[in-house]
C-alpha cells in the first residue's frame, strides 16, 4: 500500500514539475534557513558542555545594590576561592581565574605578546575538562614557575621541536618551565586561552590585592552532587559580608570614629554585603550578563532567529498548502475513487502525509546542498566556523530529520485533513469540490505568509537604521585619526619619554595616556564621597587614570572649569575631572561642582567638568565617570594624528616607538575600528535579517506565482468568455491582478501594528536609539505591493493575451 | 440481495429542501440484472450511490446481504463496500497516475490481498477483459472504450456480489457502448448482480428489469420478456 501511495506521489511530482519546482525550491529554502539557525542554536547552546563536570560547575557572580539600581558584576575578590573551599561544604572546589594581562613571552628569537594567559590554581585540570597531552594535570602547575601551553603555542614558540621542559622568559624578567601541552580548547568554550600559569604569579607581578571587597578575578566553583546553587549564593553572601564586616571593625580609627557618631555606627551594623550567585558554566555564553542591565545578546539572539527561521520555514510550508489546496480539484477525483473502491478516510491521510513527507524529503536534500553552497556566507554573517565535518554528525543529523518530518507533516497537514474529506459520491459525479471554504483559507493563508514577510522587512529596516544611528551618533569626542598603542611590560614606565620624542613630531597633533581600552572604560566603584552627599546612598561612579592633555587629546569639550594643567602641582593625583553625570548625581550644576571636594579613593578638588562622552558602546547610557592623573597606571597610550596625513604620521609614530622601545613590537588600533567592532553583533543581526527577509518574500512571492498560474488555468474559461465580450487584455490584466494586490493590502494592514510594537520594543533596549519611521512602513507597502504585483502580471498577461476561441475550446 | 424500505433522500442547502429519492421501496435478488432508467435529475444518481453505500438515505431502510445499513457510519459503509460491490462511471474515473495494471490493483490493496495473490488475480481479469498488452499503459494513453475496460476490470477484480454501473456507456461511441454492454451481459450470466443506470433504451434490454424513476418516485417496473419466457 505505501509503494502505491509513493509512486502516486512520485508521479505526481513528475507529472507537475512546475508545481512540483515551486514546492521543493520554496520548501528547500525554508529548511536551508531553519537548518542554518538550527546549527546556529546547536552550536550556541553546546557551550561549555564538553566538561564531564558540566553540570556541577559554575562562576560566582555578585549583585551591588547602589543608589542606581542594582549592578551586576562577575567578577571576584582575589582571596574569595580559598575561603569558599574552606568554608562552605556545599563546594567541592574552587578555583581563582585572574588575566595577569598582555605577558610578553620569549623563547630564543621568538617573543611575541601574549593576551590568552590565564593565572589558576591547580585543580583547575581536576574541575574543568582540559585534556594534556603532555603532562600529568596532578601536579602540571603545582610549581611556582610552570606553565602550560596549547598546542598552538607549543608550535608557535618551539616548532615541531619537543615543548616539555623547555624554558621561557615573560617579561624579560620571569622564567618558566613548560610542563604540560594540552589541546587546543574546542570553539565552544567560554573560556578562552592558551596559556595558563599558577595563580601566585599574578602576586609576582603585584596584582594581587587581598581585600574581600574589591574585585577582580573570576572564581569557579564546583559543587558537590547534592549541594544546591541558590543556598550555596546565600551562603556566600554571608560569609563575604562577616569577613568584610571583621576586615573594617577591625580599622582602630574607623571604631574611634564610631564611638563620635552614632549614625556611622548604625550604618556599620546594617551593613549587609553583595548578594552573591552562582552561574551555571553551561549559561555562561546565553546568558551572562554585567551591569545595570540584565540583557545578554545571546539568548536574544538566539530566540529571535529560531523565531525567523520558522516563520521562513512556515511561509514555505504554506506554498506547499496551497498549491495542494488549488489542485485539490484535479485530486478530488483520485480521492473519491480511492474512497469508492474501498479505502478509509485514515488511509487518504496517510497517503496525503507520505506525499508531503516525500516532497519533504526531496527538498531536504535540496536544502542540504543550499546548506553547503552558502556555508561560507554563513559563517561570515554569523560568526560561526561552522563546517561540512561539523554538520555531519548525529546530532545535526538528528535535527535535519527534525526539520523535514516537521515540513512534510505542517505543510501535508491541510491537504491530507482537507482532501481526505471528500464525499466521492459528490466528487465523483460533479468533479469539482473545496470551492469556496478552501478559496478563503488560501486567501488567508496567502496574507499570512505576506504578512510574516512584511514584519521581517519592516524589522530589517528599524534594525538597519539603529545601527546606523550608533554609528553616527555624536560621541562627544572625534573618534578619526585617534590610535592608540598598548603600554605592555617596560613600556609604560618610559611612556614619558615616549610622549615626549612623539611631540616633537608636527604630525602628530596631541599625546595623552590611559589606564583601560580607552573605548570601554569598564571599572567602576561604590567609594565615592562629595561634599554633601546622603552617606547612607552608594553610587557607581567610573574612575579612570589619564595623563593630562586628556579631554584636549581626544577633544573632548568642557561643560565648566578647567582641564589638567603641569602649572599646578595639585593636578598630579590630588585633582578630579568629572563628567556631567557625576554633576548629577551631586545635585549641582557644572559651573557649582567645580571646586568642591571629591574623594574616590583620594581626597581631591574638582577642577573641570567635561561634556557627556561615550566612554563605552552606545548600546548604554553615558554612566558616571571622574579622572584624576596617575602614571603608575597607566596601560594605554592615545595619539591624535594630523588629519590628512594619517598614513605618514602613523610610520612617524611606528618610527619613535622603535627608537624608544627597540625590544617591544609596535601595535596599534584606530578608535574607530575599536567603535565599528561594538556593533559588530548587532550589524550581524542586522545583515542575518536581511538574508531571511529577502529569502521569505521570495519564498512568497514563488507561492504566490503558483497560485496565479493556477488561477489563470481555472479562469481560463471566464477570461474566454470576457474577451468575447469585449474586455480588452489590460483589463483581464487588473481584473487578475486587483484579486492579488488586496490580499498584500491587507497583508500589510495587518503587519504594521505588529511591526511597531515589536521594533519599538526591541528599540528600547538602546540607550540611544533611532526612531520607528512611518516611511519604512509605506517603503514596505508598496514594495510588496509592486513585488507581488510584478510576480502575478507574469500570468495574468500571458491568460489575458491568450487567443478566447482556444480558451473557450478548452473544456 | 438489496431490499429497500420508504426510502428517502432529502438534500438540504440554505434556503430550500429538494428531495431526491422518494418512498423508493425496490428489491434486487441474487444474480439480478436490473435497468433503472429516467430523465435527467429523477434520482438515479442518488438512488444508485445509497445502493452503493457511498450515501446514507435521509429515512426509510436499506437492507443489503441482510444488513440493515441505513444508519451505518462511513467506516462501517467502507468496510461493507470494499468486499461486496464494484463500481463502474460514465467517466471511468480511473487514476491517471496509475498504469492499467495498477489501477486494477487498488481494490485488492485496500483488501489487502497479498503481493503474489493480487498479482494473479489482476492478470486473470485482465486477460479476459483482453487488455494485457496494455499493462503498463496510462490511462490517457488508452481510447475510451479500453479506458471502460480497464473500469470494468476494477470494479470486478474483487470478485463483488454487486457492480453498479452509473451510463457506463454515457461517454463511449456505440461500438464501444456494446462491447461494453456485452461484458456486462456476459458477467450476469456467469451469475453477478448488476445495477446499471442508463439512458439508453437499446442497453437497457441487456437487463432483465428495468425501473423507472421520475421526480424522486418508482413510476414503472418493466420486466423484459426475453429473460421470462
Amino acid at each position: 500500500m505505501f509503494n502505491n501511495y509513493l509512486k502516486v506521489a512520485w508521479r505526481n511530482i513528475i507529472l507537475h514539475k512546475g508545481y512540483s519546482f515551486l514546492n521543493v525550491f520554496g520548501l528547500a529554502v525554508g529548511m536551508a534557513c531553519a537548518l542554518f539557525v538550527l546549527f546556529w542554536v546547536q552550536d550556541e547552546l553546546s557551550f561549555d558542555r564538553f566538561h564531564a563536570n558540566a553540570g556541577t560547575l559554575y562562576r560566582v557572580e555578585q549583585d551591588q545594590a547602589t543608589g542606581q539600581g542594582k549592578f551586576h558584576v562577575n567578577l571576584t575578590p582575589y582571596p574569595l576561592g580559598p575561603a569558599l573551599k574552606a568554608e562552605i561544604p556545599e563546594i567541592k572546589e574552587a578555583t581563582r581565574a585572574a588575566f595577569p594581562g598582555d605577558l610578553l613571552v620569549r623563547y630564543g628569537e621568538n617573543a611575541f605578546f601574549e593576551s590568552r594567559v590565564l593565572a589558576v590554581d591547580p585543580q583547575v585540570f581536576r574541575m574543568f575538562t582540559f585534556p594534556l597531552l603532555k603532562g600529568d594535570p596532578a601536579t602540571v602547575l603545582n610549581r611556582p614557575a610552570s606553565l602550560v601551553i596549547s598546542e598552538n603555542m607549543a608550535r608557535k614558540y618551539f616548532g615541531s621541536a619537543e615543548p616539555m621542559g623547555k624554558n621561557v622568559t615573560i617579561n624579560n624578567a620571569h622564567a618558566f618551565t613548560v610542563t604540560g601541552v594540552m589541546k587546543n580548547l574546542p570553539l565552544n568554550s567560554s573560556l578562552s586561552f592558551d596559556m595558563l600559569v599558577p595563580f601566585d604569579f599574578v602576586k609576582t607581578l603585584g596584582q594581587y590585592n587581598d581585600s574581600l571587597g574589591r574585585n577582580f578575578i573570576w572564581t569557579f566553583v564546583q559543587l558537590h552532587p547534592q549541594g544546591h546553587a541558590a543556598t550555596t549564593g546565600a551562603k556566600i553572601s554571608r560569609l563575604v559580608t562577616n569577613r568584610i564586616v571583621a576586615e573594617i571593625g577591625s580599622d582602630p580609627e574607623l571604631q574611634k570614629r564610631m564611638q563620635g557618631d552614632p549614625a556611622l555606627r548604625k550604618r556599620f551594623e546594617n551593613y549587609r554585603g553583595p548578594d552573591f550567585s552562582l552561574m551555571p558554566l553551561v549559561d555562561l555564553k546565553l546568558f551572562a550578563h554585567f551591569g545595570f542591565s540584565r540583557n545578554n545578546m545571546g539568548i536574544q539572539y538566539v530566540v529571535a532567529f529560531s523565531i525567523i527561521a520558522l516563520f521562513v520555514l512556515l511561509i514555505a510550508c504554506i506554498n506547499f498548502m496551497n498549491l495542494a489546496t488549488a489542485r485539490s480539484v484535479n485530486r478530488a477525483r483520485e480521492v473519491g475513487l480511492r474512497k469508492v473502491v474501498g479505502a478509509r478516510r485514515r488511509s487518504i491521510i496517510g497517503q496525503f502525509y507520505s506525499e508531503s513527507i516525500l516532497t519533504a524529503l526531496l527538498a531536504a536534500a535540496a536544502s542540504f546542498v543550499l546548506v553547503l553552497l552558502f556555508l561560507p556566507v554563513f559563517n561570515g554573517l554569523s560568526g560561526k566556523t561552522m563546517t561540512l565535518a561539523s554538520l555531519w554528525q548525529g546530532k545535526s543529523l538528528l535535527g535535519i530529520l527534525a526539520v523535514t518530518l516537521f515540513t512534510g507533516i505542517v505543510a501535508g497537514s491541510y491537504p491530507a485533513l482537507f482532501l481526505s474529506s471528500f464525499q466521492p459520491a459528490k466528487v465523483l459525479k460533479a468533479g469539482r469540490s473545496g470551492g469556496a471554504k478552501g478559496a478563503l483559507l488560501r486567501k488567508s493563508l496567502v496574507v499570512l505568509q505576506f504578512g510574516i514577510s512584511i514584519l521581517l522587512l519592516i524589522g530589517m529596516g528599524v534594525v538597519a537604521r539603529q545601527v546606523d544611528y550608533m554609528r553616527n551618533k555624536k560621541l562627544g569626542y572625534d573618534k578619526d585619526q585617534l590610535i592608540y598603542l598598548p603600554l605592555r611590560g617596560e613600556t609604560f614606565s618610559s611612556y614619558a619619554a615616549l610622549k615626549e620624542q612623539l611631540l616633537r613630531n608636527p604630525r602628530v597633533m596631541n599625546v595623552t595616556a590611559t589606564h583601560q581600552e580607552p573605548t570601554s572604560i569598564g571599572s567602576n566603584g561604590g567609594g565615592a564621597d562629595w561634599d554633601g552627599k546622603d552617606p547612607g546612598q552608594k553610587f557607581l561612579i567610573g574612575n579612570a587614570s589619564v595623563d593630562f592633555d586628556y579631554p584636549e587629546t581626544l577633544k573632548i569639550e568642557m561643560a565648566a572649569g578647567r582641564t589638567f594643567s603641569r602649572k599646578f602641582a595639585m593636578d598630579s593625583g590630588k585633582s578630579w575631572m568629572v563628567n556631567e553625570e557625576v554633576t548629577k548625581l551631586m545635585g549641582l550644576d557644572p559651573a557649582a561642582a567645580v571646586g568642591k571636594r571629591f574623594t574616590w579613593g583620594v581626597e581631591g578638588t574638582i577642577v573641570g567638568v567635561m561634556k557627556n562622552f561615550h566612554y563605552q558602546s552606545v548600546r548604554s547610557a553615558i554612566e558616571p565617570l571622574a579622572v584624576i592623573v596617575a602614571p603608575e597606571n597607566f596601560r594605554f597610550a592615545i595619539v591624535r594624528l594630523k588629519a590628512g596625513e594619517v598614513p605618514a604620521s602613523l610610520q612617524d609614530v611606528r618610527k619613535t616607538w622603535q627608537r624608544v622601545f627597540p625590544q617591544y613590537p609596535f601595535e596599534y588600533r584606530f578608535f574607530d575600528e575599536d567603535f565599528g567592532r561594538m556593533y559588530q553583533a548587532d550589524e550581524s543581526m542586522g545583515s542575518l535579517l536581511k538574508a531571511f527577509a529577502g529569502l521569505a518574500v521570495i519564498i512568497a512571492c514563488l507561492g504566490l506565482f503558483g497560485l496565479a498560474s493556477y488561477t489563470a488555468e481555472q479562469r481560463t474559461k471566464e477570461i474566454g468568455v470576457r474577451k468575447f465580450l469585449g474586455a480588452s487584455s489590460p483589463g483581464i490584466v487588473l481584473l487578475f491582478s486587483k484579486q492579488f494586490a488586496k490580499w498584500v493590502l491587507l497583508a500589510n494592514l495587518l503587519a504594521w501594528p505588529c511591526a511597531y510594537i515589536l521594533t519599538k520594543n526591541w528599540l528600547q533596549g538602546f540607550a540611544y536609539r533611532s526612531t520607528v519611521a512611518w516611511w519604512l512602513f509605506a517603503l514596505t507597502g508598496a514594495g510588496t505591493l509592486i513585488i507581488a504585483l510584478l510576480t502575478v502580471s507574469f500570468q495574468a498577461v500571458r491568460a489575458a493575451r491568450a487567443n478566447p476561441v482556444d480558451s473557450l475550446r478548452y473544456e | 440481495m438489496i431490499q429497500t424500505k420508504n426510502l428517502k433522500k432529502i438534500y438540504t442547502t440554505e434556503e430550500v429542501e429538494t428531495s431526491a429519492l422518494n418512498q423508493i421501496n425496490l428489491s434486487v435478488q441474487e444474480g439480478e440484472f436490473v435497468a433503472v432508467m429516467g430523465p435527467s435529475g429523477c434520482g438515479k444518481s442518488t438512488l444508485l450511490n445509497i445502493l452503493g453505500l457511498l450515501d446514507n438515505p435521509s429515512e426509510g431502510e436499506y437492507h443489503f446481504v441482510g444488513h440493515e445499513v441505513s444508519r451505518y457510519s462511513e467506516r462501517q459503509r467502507a468496510h461493507l463496500r470494499k468486499a461486496n460491490i464494484g463500481f463502474v462511471f460514465q467517466s471511468f474515473n480511473l487514476i491517471d497516475e496509475l498504469t492499467v495494471f495498477e489501477n486494477i490493483e487498488l481494490p485488492l490493496l485496500y483488501l489487502k490481498v497479498g503481493g503474489n495473490e493480487r498479482r494473479k488475480k489482476v492478470l486473470e481479469v485482465m486477460e479476459r477483459m483482453q487488455l494485457i498488452p496494455r499493462k503498463n499503459h496510462f490511462p490517457q494513453q488508452l481510447s475510451g472504450g479500453q479506458q471502460q475496460r480497464v473500469a470494468v476490470a476494477r470494479a470486478l477484480v474483487a470478485r463483488p456480489k454487486l457492480i453498479l454501473a452509473d451510463e457506463p456507456t454515457g461517454n463511449l461511441d456505440s461500438a464501444n457502448g456494446d462491447e461494453v454492454m456485452s461484458l456486462l451481459s456476459q458477467l450476469h450470466g456467469e451469475g453477478t448482480t448488476i445495477v446499471m443506470v442508463t439512458h439508453s433504451p437499446a442497453y437497457s434490454e441487456y437487463a432483465q428489469r428495468v425501473v423507472h424513476l421520475f421526480d424522486g418516485h418508482i413510476v414503472t417496473e418493466n420486466f423484459n420478456q426475453k429473460f421470462h419466457v
